[in-house]
């Protein structure tokens, strides 16, 4: 299968910041659990449901929280990207260069994984957690 | 393009369910019968092929696989419309939407034509197969480092397939090292269930002990200057040789992987008929219906009561479950999974939460990780019995005496409660910190209980107190270094080459024997509950690799054994001593434990998906054919 082109790394600086993102911003998701705890939006498409899937298969480690990891592996988690398109509207460019390439020390680059039709479905899923 | 005009039909009805909250359909026993034949593409009938079929609205389906002329026949099944797949490792997945009408037969043929990247179909133990065996970090020891991503790295908060269907520059898995060691690195047991955990476990999680007692001589202080403990140390042994290993075989290079795939299943491993329930979401337990094939959701709450939800939520993305095998692996924190399961007196089916349960004498549900919950089946209420403060909660194994008492595996050995009087009393383990994890009671009151980290089967006789243990030899039939012997035991999740890591077991109510599945090490074995006598057989080829999970002893006899490192449920003949693995149609499932059901003529196991959202029946029909 065909694998996607690596992005121009124009973009790290952009991804980066998006990596950032506080945590807060989570609490502009799709949904909202008793407490307040944000819940990811659900996918209503055919390639947001395969995005779901690549992303439950590749980024809940570090982008799904818990107690159990925020007690363990705190210095890990990266933010929980729940309405991450509706705080700050990425280009498709940007994510994906952020999921191909990762952060050096912090994300693991994706571009030897995913085809490119996987990281397409995971941005669309993206837009809508 | 079917295979998506299908996923988008299952989606758009995953959709609609949860829009509209409308109940799903049953399954009936009566109906039409579905049947075919499957041929690859030079025309050539294929035998053990998987044809699954799933009536549109349902949460059922119902998996057979074809004979040596290649076709297949369903039992019969309910008039309407069905999704119908048939799918084989090294061919492409292909659906069909045939119509079935409420007696008669529907023929529906398949031909396959080929998958080219099959890796991505399949097992964990056909992963495990494919792995290079002798590159320069195997030391000269066939397999080495097969067996260290094996007992370190596909321990089933993921599997081998989830490891190694990725692939990353050194730089990235040598982050995925820190990560994993870090997560693995603290010590499991007390128990660390999140805000749950006991003061004094928290107090000791960081203690660098070494299992079966004592302190480490070599103090090993993580970045942090805390104790290393027990399974870090072992993946600090091991990561050079992990992270050259991973860089090299699913690196950014490619690697000639030689990929061998199992031979498909013939003859009686080809017979069985599985039938997949979608779990729904949420609850304290969920009571299947499998005559209606409809779920009851009970909640308990946190004064106590219990409410009832019937027809429950569920949410269905056919992407997630499993049924495409070429959607690859899954990790047990992905999906809306089932640890537990219990065939209930009643007819009915139960789901309890957490790990560990049982029933007692008058078939009511027990189970909890930090104190007990009962679930009454006829009342419909749950009652807890709370640990007392300064109690360690405990973990896994949970069972039911004669006499209705309440046993659990904790840190330190077995609770005992007596329910009559809220009494809890705790049996020390002769080994300490031998981590203690399934527990079972035999038909004399006595609880056993594996100590996964130092090989051993502990017992406390119920009705002398009297505690004693049983010692598991070591693998020595697999190649390892000097230096490999001498790495210190983990506790749960990692484990040297050498530890066995008897993890689940079960007495047979009805015989002298209590059976142990060594998760690590790939054997099954039986204790008798008087002489303590030990018999070990060991899983055969591919399957030694699998990760035994639970046993459990049908009405005939008969063991059925659950393995979460391969989509197979395992039956084992104490007569014949042989051992017959029947494949189950969802990939990466991570069944763990097991239960059967001994109305039928024809014992019946269940398995609980921890990955596929599913729990699984599966039925014998040798006499079909």
């Amino acid at each position: 299968m065909k694998r996607p082109a690596r992005p121009c790394s124009a973009f790290l600086a952009l991804t980066f910041s998006i990596l950032m993102l506080p945590i807060a911003l989570a609490a502009q998701g799709e949904g909202m659990a008793p407490g307040g705890t944000p819940t990811p939006g659900r996918p209503t498409t055919d390639q947001q449901m395969s995005g779901e899937a690549v992303f439950y298969q590749n980024c809940t480690f570090c982008h799904e929280h818990d107690a159990q990891k925020r007690r363990l592996v705190a210095q890990f988690l990266g933010p929980t990207l729940i309405g991450l398109y509706k705080a700050k509207n990425p280009s498709d460019d940007v994510a994906r260069a952020l999921i191909l390439n990762g952060i050096p020390k912090r994300m693991t680059g994706f571009r030897y994984t995913l085809i490119a039709k996987e990281v397409d479905d995971l941005i669309a899923y993206l837009k809508i957690r | 393009m079917a295979r998506f005009r299908y996923m988008a039909l299952l989606g758009a009805l995953a959709v609609a369910w949860l829009a509209a909250g409308l109940p799903v359909a049953s399954q009936a026993p009566q109906g039409g019968i579905l049947r075919g034949a499957i041929k690859a593409q030079d025309g050539k009938p294929l035998e053990g092929v998987a044809v699954s079929a799933r009536a549109n609205g349902s949460i059922i389906t119902t998996s057979v696989w074809t004979n040596q002329r290649g076709e297949y026949v369903f039992p019969a099944m309910p008039a309407g419309a069905y999704d119908v797949w048939a799918q084989a490792v090294g061919f492409t997945r292909t659906v069909a939407t045939p119509k079935l009408a409420g007696s008669g037969t529907v023929q529906q043929d398949f031909t396959l034509p080929p998958f080219a990247e099959m890796w991505r179909q399949f097992d964990d133990i056909e992963w495990y197969e494919s792995l290079p065996g002798n590159t320069p970090e195997d030391k000269g020891m066939e397999g080495r480092m097969k067996r260290v991503i094996h007992h370190n790295c596909s321990t089933q908060c993921h599997n081998t397939g989830y490891l190694m269907g990725k692939r990353y520059s050194r730089a990235d898995w040598e982050l995925v090292w820190e990560r994993m060691s870090r997560w693995s690195g603290f010590r499991a047991d007390p128990p660390y269930d999140g805000e749950d955990i006991t003061e004094k476990a928290r107090g000791a999680e960081y203690e660098d002990d070494i299992p079966g007692g004592g302190k480490f001589t070599d103090k090993m202080l993580d970045p942090e200057g805390k104790p290393m403990g027990a399974q870090r140390r072992i993946l600090q042994f091991y990561r050079e040789d992990l992270i050259d290993y991973l860089t090299r075989v699913r690196g950014p290079e490619d690697y000639p992987i030689q990929w061998k795939p199992l031979p498909r299943p013939t003859g009686e491993r080809a017979s069985h008929v599985v039938i997949e329930y979608h779990v729904p979401e949420g609850g304290t337990i969920r009571r299947l219906d499998p005559k209606t094939g409809t779920f009851t959701v009970f909640n308990l709450g946190r004064d106590g009561s219990t409410t009832k939800v019937e027809n429950p939520p569920f949410y269905l993305n056919p992407y997630r479950d499993g049924h495409d095998w070429a959607r690859g692996g899954r990790n047990q924190f992905q999906e809306l999974g089932q640890h537990d399961i219990r065939v209930g007196k009643d007819g009915y089916v139960y789901l309890p939460p957490g790990i560990g349960r049982d029933l007692d004498p008058q078939g009511n549900v027990w189970f909890s990780t930090n104190g007990a919950v009962k679930f009454d089946v006829k009342a419909e209420k749950f009652s807890v019995f709370p640990l007392p403060k300064g109690y360690e909660g405990m973990h896994n194994g949970k069972g039911i005496d004669s006499q209705g008492n309440y046993w659990a595996a904790t840190a330190a050995g077995a609770y005992k409660l007596d329910p009559a009087t809220g009494t809890w009393t705790l049996y020390p383990s002769v080994t300490p910190l031998g981590r203690p994890y399934g527990l079972t009671v035999d038909r004399e009151d006595k609880a056993w209980f594996a100590q996964i980290s130092v090989d051993k089967v502990g017992y406390v006789d119920g009705r002398t107190g009297d505690v004693g243990e049983v010692t598991l030899p070591p693998i020595t039939d697999e190649p390892m270094t000097e230096e490999d012997k001498k790495v210190n035991r983990g506790w749960t999740w990692n484990q040297p080459l050498y530890g066995r890591g008897p993890r689940r077991l079960q007495a047979d109510p009805r015989g002298d024997y209590v059976w142990v599945a060594s998760h690590f090490g790939g054997y099954l074995s039986k204790i008798h509950i008087r002489t303590k006598q030990l018999t070990d057989y060991k899983l055969p080829g591919a399957f030694r690799f699998g990760s035994p999970y639970e046993p459990v002893i049908d009405k005939t006899g008969m063991l059925w054994l659950a393995m979460s490192n391969t989509d197979h449920v395992a039956r084992f003949d104490p007569k014949t001593e042989r051992f017959t693995f029947y494949p189950l149609p969802t990939r990466s499932t991570n069944a763990r434990n097991i239960d059967v059901d001994n109305t039928p003529a024809v014992p019946e196991p269940w398995l609980p998906q921890q990955q596929g959202g599913k729990v699984a029946r599966v039925q014998l029909r040798p006499n079909l054919r």
